[in-house]
Order: C-alpha cells, then structure tokens, then sequence
C-alpha cells in the first residue's frame, strides 16, 4: 500500500515488512512508542511487541519527509536523513516477524544469548538494509521523497553482518538455495528460531531425509544446531581486533565457521546412518513402518504462545481501526505472493513445517 | 586424492585466514586448493572441497573490500567494541542490565563526536543494548 502520511506509514510499517519478506505474520501489537530521550536509541521493538522510535532521530525526519511531499532535488544531507529513518523502521519490523504459531516475545531467552543474538542482528541489518529499496517500493516513497531510493544510508551492526553474509553464504551454496533466500528464511523466524531454521535448510538438502526416520528428524536438526552456534559466541572476541579489515574479516571466518560446522555434522550424520547395525538397521525400518502407517507427523510442535491481543492505545482512532483490521484479516493484501517450491530451493513438499510460506500477513 | 587428503590441506589455508596480514601466497595456495579439489574422486566430496575453497575467496574478497573502502573513523571503532563489551554475556542478569545501560550511554557519547556519515550506524547499535537489557529483567527481578 501507498502511504501519503505519517499516520499512514506507521499503520503500514509491520504489513509492508511482511510483503517484503513473505514472513507470516509481523508480532508487531499496534502500538507505537517513543524511545527514551535520555538514551540515544533510533528504534527498539519491546518484548511487548511494541515498536519504539526516537522522536529526534527517526520520528521527526518521518514527518519532515511527508510535509515536504513530492518535493525534488532535496539536498543529500535531508534524503539521507529520510532513508536513514526509513531502514530503522524497516530494521525494527523485520526484528517483529514472525513464524505461524510463534511470536517475537518467544526468543526472548534466547536474545540473552551471544551467539543467537549476534545472528539476530546480523541476519536483521542483512535483510533490512538489502532489501529497503523493495520496502520503501512497497509504501510507495519514492513518490513522497524523490531520490530516497538512491540516497546513502550507512548499514551497521558491521561486525556482524559480514559473519550472517558468509553463513547464509556457506548454508546456502551447500543446500543449492541463494544465499538471499537463506537471509530471507532466518528474518522471518524470531532469534529463538534462526538457527534452527538454518539447520534444517542444510537437513532437507541433503541426504538425511532418505536415511534418517522421521522420529530421529529433530534430534538429527538440534544437532546440526549446537554444531553452528559456538562460531557465532566468538564474536565477543572480535573486541581485540585493531580495525575495519580485521574485524570484518574475522566476522566472516566466524560465519563460515558455523556454517562449516553444520556442513560437516550433515556428513557426520550421513555417515552414521549409512551403515547401522543390523539389529538397529531392522529397528530403525519398523520405526519408519509404523510412522508412515500411523501417519505420524513427529516434527516438533512450534511454541504456542500468542499475543496478548492488545490493541492500539496510542494511536489515534482512525488508524487504530486501520490496524485492528489488518489483524483481524479482513483486508487481503494482492501484493503477497507465495514462494514456489523452486524459490524455496527445499526437497520438501507435502506436509510441511516450514514457517513462512503462507501469504497470510497478520493475525 | 580424497577428501581427507584435501581437507588437511584446506585447513592449513584456513589458518592463514586468521594472520594480523594476509600472507602474498594465498592466491598460489588457493590454486593449489582448487586443483586438489578437481582431482576429487566422489562428486559430492569434490562439490563439498569446491563449496570450501569458494568459501576461502569469500573471505579474502571481504578483506580486500574492507580495504578498499575508507577505514572506520575511531568513534566507529570505539562504539563497536564498546557495544561487544556491553554484550557480554558474563554475570548476573542485573550485572549484565547495567553494563548494557552503561554501553547505551557510552555509545550516545561516542556517536555525537562522531563523524555525520557513520552517527546514525553508531546508535543504531543502541537498539540491540535495549532489547538485551529488556529481555534479562524478567530474570532481574
């Protein structure tokens, strides 16, 4: 959707990021908040769900930006500022989307962790930054400020991207899927998720789903899972390193690491079940038997929790409506677009756990 | 040649990856590498040794266009390791609470005598420090 107002875009924020990512749904509650004006914070997304932006580093601009709607040959200082203010909304959305059956607010545990959150900020300015271009496409303001697209924003989080780059990097050419579609699949799940996600990239591209029985799937993926994760929790070391080159060479190396590590458990794995016991091989065929006649489906169930369903309470009344019915589903959005199996670059088809394929954009 | 006898190989230029200065042989051992990996008899071991040697240019390819690109100013360098340092995953919850609290105060410091072009990059590394600090007072409590 077009956006002409500010009101507009904040009502759109969540629903554009979703069409941009094909994620299925944003967790995002409504509301908009400011941040605190004694810390020097651009955006934040609360464990609430709430979206919060500073009122002088992003929320001025965004207004300055409409009230100078259509206005030509701004000077680049100005454009930068807008597309600045833009790729933190854009950033903040994408840290809010979310898998079917999940929420953001489900990875907060996990954000407590080096290594997931790394991966959660590297793998969000890695989607957010690629791909704003495509979101402000989508909200249509190129119209409102002529020259944006091409205006300099500088990405950050520099010390992580170059390792989530070089790990959907080594994932993707091992899993025979582009490496934006890696990005992709690991910004729509919350940091609880990415590197199980991950995992099971490298799992359904390989081998394993001919050998291993579906019951011993989920042990086989949370292992290629803790393979990965160590490389990451040695970011905190990139402290000692003296500059740029360094410090962005050794983020890679921490990527490639990890996905090496889950490359090389993928073949640990197939080795393992290529030559069982005779005894385990008669076990592991009944197990297979008995799954495929019970018609069990043994993939873990994803975490329940929901929203609390809060609503708006900060938002004036009209787009308080707009937003409530955005959740409510009852204004079907025509730009989403279901990824075909090809897209996805995975084997699967059939059943499939897979949490973003659905168009559906909010709740 | 098979793929352990490659891999013995890739893992000393892997080494090399981590030295202060990229050593002048490096193209000459990736050569090397990739000879070694064509010469790979099973095509999923070769199509693994080719995935690694392409991996090893990846990251060579980062260091040169780090290089090329202008150096971070010391504000840049300074707010990233401040902001790994205010990560740390040490300590109680309410250890950890204050030394994020800390880092957001210290980046905001950082990033006003910063230069214009990296300010906003700078405190856009703020956001994280929040979520870190919000997501540990539960446990805080």
């Amino acid at each position: 959707m077009k956006v002409t107002t500010y009101r507009e875009l904040m009502a759109e924020q969540a629903r554009a990021a979703v069409r941009v990512s094909g994620a299925h749904h944003s967790s995002w509650n409504g509301k908009v908040g400011a941040t605190d004006p004694n810390e020097k914070i651009r955006g934040s997304v609360g464990w609430d769900h709430t979206i919060n932006y500073s009122d002088e580093l992003v929320t001025v601009p965004l207004k300055d930006m409409f009230e100078n709607s259509r206005v030509y040959n701004q000077d680049p200082a100005t454009l930068r500022s807008y597309r600045e203010a833009v790729k933190t909304v854009h950033h903040e959305n994408t840290h809010a989307l979310a898998a079917e059956g999940t929420e953001h607010v489900d990875g907060q545990a996990a954000y407590q962790n080096s290594a997931e959150r790394a991966l959660e900020e590297g793998i969000t300015e890695v989607h957010s930054y690629d791909n704003l271009n495509e979101y402000i496409d989508e909200l249509g303001l190129e119209e409102i400020a002529p020259g944006i697209k091409s205006a300099e924003a500088q990405p950050s989080y520099d010390h992580y991207t170059p390792a989530a780059r070089r790990f959907t990097e080594g994932i993707g050419r091992n899993a025979g899927v582009e490496p934006s579609e890696v990005v992709r699949r690991l910004a729509v799940v919350n940091p609880a998720e990415k590197f199980r996600t991950a995992a099971e990239v490298l799992y359904e591209n390989s081998d394993l789903p001919g050998k291993i029985p579906e019951q011993e799937r989920e042990a086989a993926i949370g292992r290629i899972e803790a393979a990965m994760k160590p490389s990451f929790s040695d970011l905190e070391n990139l402290k000692t390193e003296p500059d740029k080159e360094k410090m962005r060479r050794q983020s890679a190396i921490a990527g490639a690491r990890g996905a090496q590590a889950g490359v090389d458990e993928v073949k640990a794995l197939s080795r393992e079940w290529s030559q069982p016991a005779p005894e385990t091989r008669v076990e592991r065929g009944v197990a297979t038997e008995q799954d495929r006649s019970n018609g069990q489906a043994p993939q873990e169930s994803a975490p329940q929790q929901t929203a609390d369903g809060a609503q708006p309470q900060e938002l004036p009344p009209d787009l308080a409506a707009a937003v409530h019915a955005s959740r409510s589903g009852s204004e079907p959005l025509s730009s989403a677009s279901r990824l075909s199996e090809d897209q996805m670059g995975s084997r699967r088809s059939g059943t499939d756990s897979s949490p973003e394929r659905s168009p559906e954009i909010q709740r | 040649m098979d793929y352990e006898q490659f891999r013995v190989e890739h893992d000393k230029v892997w080494a090399l990856l981590g030295e202060a200065t990229l050593p002048q042989s490096l193209p000459n051992d990736i050569a090397r590498l990739k000879e070694m990996a064509a010469a790979i008899n099973d095509p999923a071991d070769r199509r693994d040794a080719d995935n690694m040697v392409a991996m090893i240019e990846s990251i060579v390819d980062e260091s040169l266009s780090a290089k090329d690109e202008e150096p971070w100013s010391d504000a840049m360098n300074e707010a990233i390791r401040v902001h790994l340092e205010a990560s740390d995953d040490s300590g109680t919850p309410a250890e950890r609470i204050a030394r994020a609290r800390a880092g957001i105060q210290a980046i905001g410091r950082i990033a006003d005598r910063a230069p214009e072009h990296e300010r906003n990059a700078i405190i856009e590394m703020n956001g994280s420090l929040l979520m870190l600090a919000e997501a540990l007072e539960p446990d805080a409590e």
